[in-house]
């Protein structure tokens, strides 16, 4: 049995629950902001979009409690995306094979559950799309630094083993 | 067709609005007078320094039209028939020079050089503007009003106060600083289940709208009384107005559009620039048709807005106050006047509009804020060299340093100013004081320019979202809350009489 399968065997065996909580609130937290920024972003170049104007116009406190109105109203889905991530990191992440399709589970049911919630809104389209490619990239991104983490982590134990 | 008394085609489903005029006079001498339709005309400062000469001309003028039009009008200004001054205004022979000029450049203002000051001329009084006598005429006024009359008008040409908390805690800013919030007027109105239509010209005035709701505070729920009105402003900015000058050609304020296309004339007497649209085709220009007419021909600063545009920002569902919008402008009132502002300032109507009226704000902002930060270094040069000025004229006549003492009444009486002012006219400094003093006089009438050239792209703006949210109400808004904001169009759709 060579090194990686081992690594892999402990990995499984192991369930790593502080880094799933971790991933979990991550995700759940950055889900309403990041598409806040994508459509804002989307409505200056657009040259339009509601808060556009509502931010120069009115007072600060109201764009606040507007976003966080958005964001418990977003939370189900925010919820149910970071639930989805979890899936998405048993399923695939702890899997040698799979690793390059880390995210596809996350990617494929933000797009899917997010459009299918948002019908009526045909210009929710574009900043939905954006916003879940960012969202999975980062995912990656955040699940690369925890694995050179835990490699680090690793390899310190063994160095103090021998 | 059934003729129900209150809806908003009454009149035309009457025929014409002269017949029921006809009917009425030919019926009140059997059965005594026709109950007249009622307006309430509230206006002036909160104190002598803030009454300026242009609320008093606006009032004047409002209560002229509104009893041409056959409505019976109460009218309230500042301290009412008390003889004590309580206007002031801008002489008008401010371009004549002046014997102690040098001495109000270094020791006062020329924007106050001018100023006289009298008590007002408003015919007709029912009184003054003190909160305290206010609220309960107003209140015996509503309370006469019969339910088969028109809602009354209120109509308000004064000072607003803004809020730090809810929309509904702004103000209007009566005379003796006194004050009336916006929830007060709601729970006032709430009573007795009070209908109104209000015109509110203030700044911050548009918290008023809330005074239409069931809960002054939150929520779409409208109040069972029939409540709409018309506000120059939103509950968050300063409007348009409020100018000592008595010269009225320069006003720009919301009363002087809005009164103007309800009379079909100028408060000058001359023709509109442009025809009222009568957006209902009823034949009669309505409050709503007044307002959208001040909307499309206002170069003001003033973002004015009705209570059915304040519903339809307020129904706004929450998600698409964030989402980007579409390039479509759909068809409606809204549409029209935005189509019609468009080719006004000569931008094209195509998918890149809304880019082109962003760079044109972009544009208008950094004029703006290049003149405020030209006028701010000129005022901080002026206000060093008149300090210095000062103190150097005060240490040759120390009795100016005490104005209002024995010493300071015995060198006016003395004749010396007259010597003072020629010395400080001749004194080192005083040539480059006067010469950015008089700089200041345009820029800030410049700067009042930029910000009204940055207002008309934040107005088609406005137009653009407010033709889409009604759109967007009809094609996906339940039905209670299109049938309450069809009540609200139906109340500001009725004409003044």
């Amino acid at each position: 049995m060579n090194a990686t399968q081992t690594s892999n065997l402990e990995s499984r065996a192991k369930l790593p629950v502080k880094r799933l909580v971790l991933l979990f609130l991550a995700l759940m937290l950055s889900v309403w902001p990041l598409f806040v920024v994508c459509t804002v972003l989307l409505s200056m170049w657009a040259g339009e979009g509601s808060m556009l104007d509502v931010f120069q116009l009115e007072p600060k406190r109201l764009v606040a409690f507007d976003f966080i109105a958005g964001f418990k109203q977003s939370l189900p889905l925010a919820l149910g995306l970071a639930l989805l991530a979890i899936i998405d990191y048993l399923l695939l992440a702890r899997l040698a094979g799979f690793r390059r399709l880390i995210g596809l589970l996350l990617l494929a049911g933000s797009l899917g559950i997010t459009l299918w919630m948002l019908q009526g809104y045909p210009t929710a389209v574009v900043p939905v799309v954006i916003s879940a490619l960012v969202l999975t990239l980062l995912y990656r991104i955040a699940l690369f630094v925890l694995r050179l983490t835990s490699l680090r982590n690793l390899g310190r134990r063994k160095r103090d083993v021998s | 067709m059934s003729l129900n008394w209150r809806s908003a085609n009454w009149r035309s489903a009457l025929g014409a609005t002269s017949l029921t005029a006809l009917l009425a006079t030919a019926v009140s001498p059997i059965f005594g007078p026709a109950h007249a339709d009622t307006a309430i005309i509230v206006g002036g400062g909160y104190k002598l320094s803030a009454s300026q000469g242009q609320i008093e001309l606006n009032v004047k003028w409002a209560q002229d039209v509104l009893k041409r039009s056959g409505l019976q009008v109460h009218t309230f200004f500042t301290d009412g028939d008390d003889p004590a001054v309580d206007v002031h205004v801008a002489a008008d022979d401010n371009s004549q020079p002046r014997d102690n000029e040098a001495l109000t450049r270094v020791f006062s203002d020329m924007r106050y050089a001018w100023t006289r000051y009298h008590s007002n001329t408003v015919p007709d009084l029912s009184g003054g503007t003190d909160a305290n006598d206010l609220l309960p005429a107003i209140t015996g006024i509503l309370s006469d009003s019969s339910p088969d009359d028109l809602p009354p008008l209120l109509v308000y040409n004064g000072h607003g106060g803004p809020s730090n908390k809810d929309a509904d805690d702004v103000t209007l800013k009566l005379w003796n600083e006194t004050r009336v919030t916006a929830e007060q007027l709601h729970t006032l109105l709430e009573k007795d289940n009070t209908d109104l239509r209000f015109v509110l010209t203030q700044c911050y005035s548009g918290g008023f709208h809330r005074i239409a709701y069931q809960d002054s505070q939150q929520g779409l729920g409208l109040s069972e009384a029939q409540r709409c009105g018309f506000t120059a402003e939103s509950s968050w900015r300063i409007s348009e107005g409020c100018s000592a000058s008595i010269n009225t050609e320069d006003y720009r304020d919301y009363t002087t559009f809005f009164f103007a296309a309800l009379d079909g004339t100028t408060r000058n007497g001359e023709p509109l620039s442009s025809p009222v649209t009568d957006y209902d085709a009823d034949g009669v220009t309505s409050l709503r048709d007044a307002h959208l007419h001040t909307i499309e021909n206002a170069h003001s600063t003033d973002l004015s807005r009705s209570t059915s545009e304040d519903y339809l920002t307020t129904w706004q569902p929450w998600l698409e106050r964030w989402l980007p919008v579409n390039n479509d402008v759909p068809d409606n009132e809204y549409g029209d006047v935005y189509r019609a502002l468009l080719q006004r300032h000569q931008i094209n109507d195509d998918t890149s509009a809304a880019r082109t009226i962003r760079s044109k704000l972009k544009q208008h902002e950094a004029d703006r804020l290049a003149l405020v930060r030209e006028l701010n270094t000129l005022g901080r040069q002026a206000h060093t060299l008149a300090t210095t000025l000062r103190r150097n004229t005060i240490a040759q006549w120390p009795a100016l340093g005490a104005p209002y003492e024995d010493s300071y009444l015995q060198l006016v009486s003395s004749g010396d100013m007259a010597e003072i002012n020629q010395w400080l006219s001749d004194t080192e400094g005083y040539a480059e004081l006067r010469d950015i003093q008089l700089q200041i006089a345009p820029l800030t009438d410049n700067l009042l320019n930029a910000e009204r050239d940055a207002v008309q792209m934040r107005k088609l703006l406005r137009l653009r979202k407010l033709a889409r949210l009604k759109a967007r109400l009809y094609e996906t808004g339940e039905q209670q809350h299109i049938t309450d904001y069809e009540r609200l169009v139906s109340c500001e759709s009725h004409p003044l009489k």
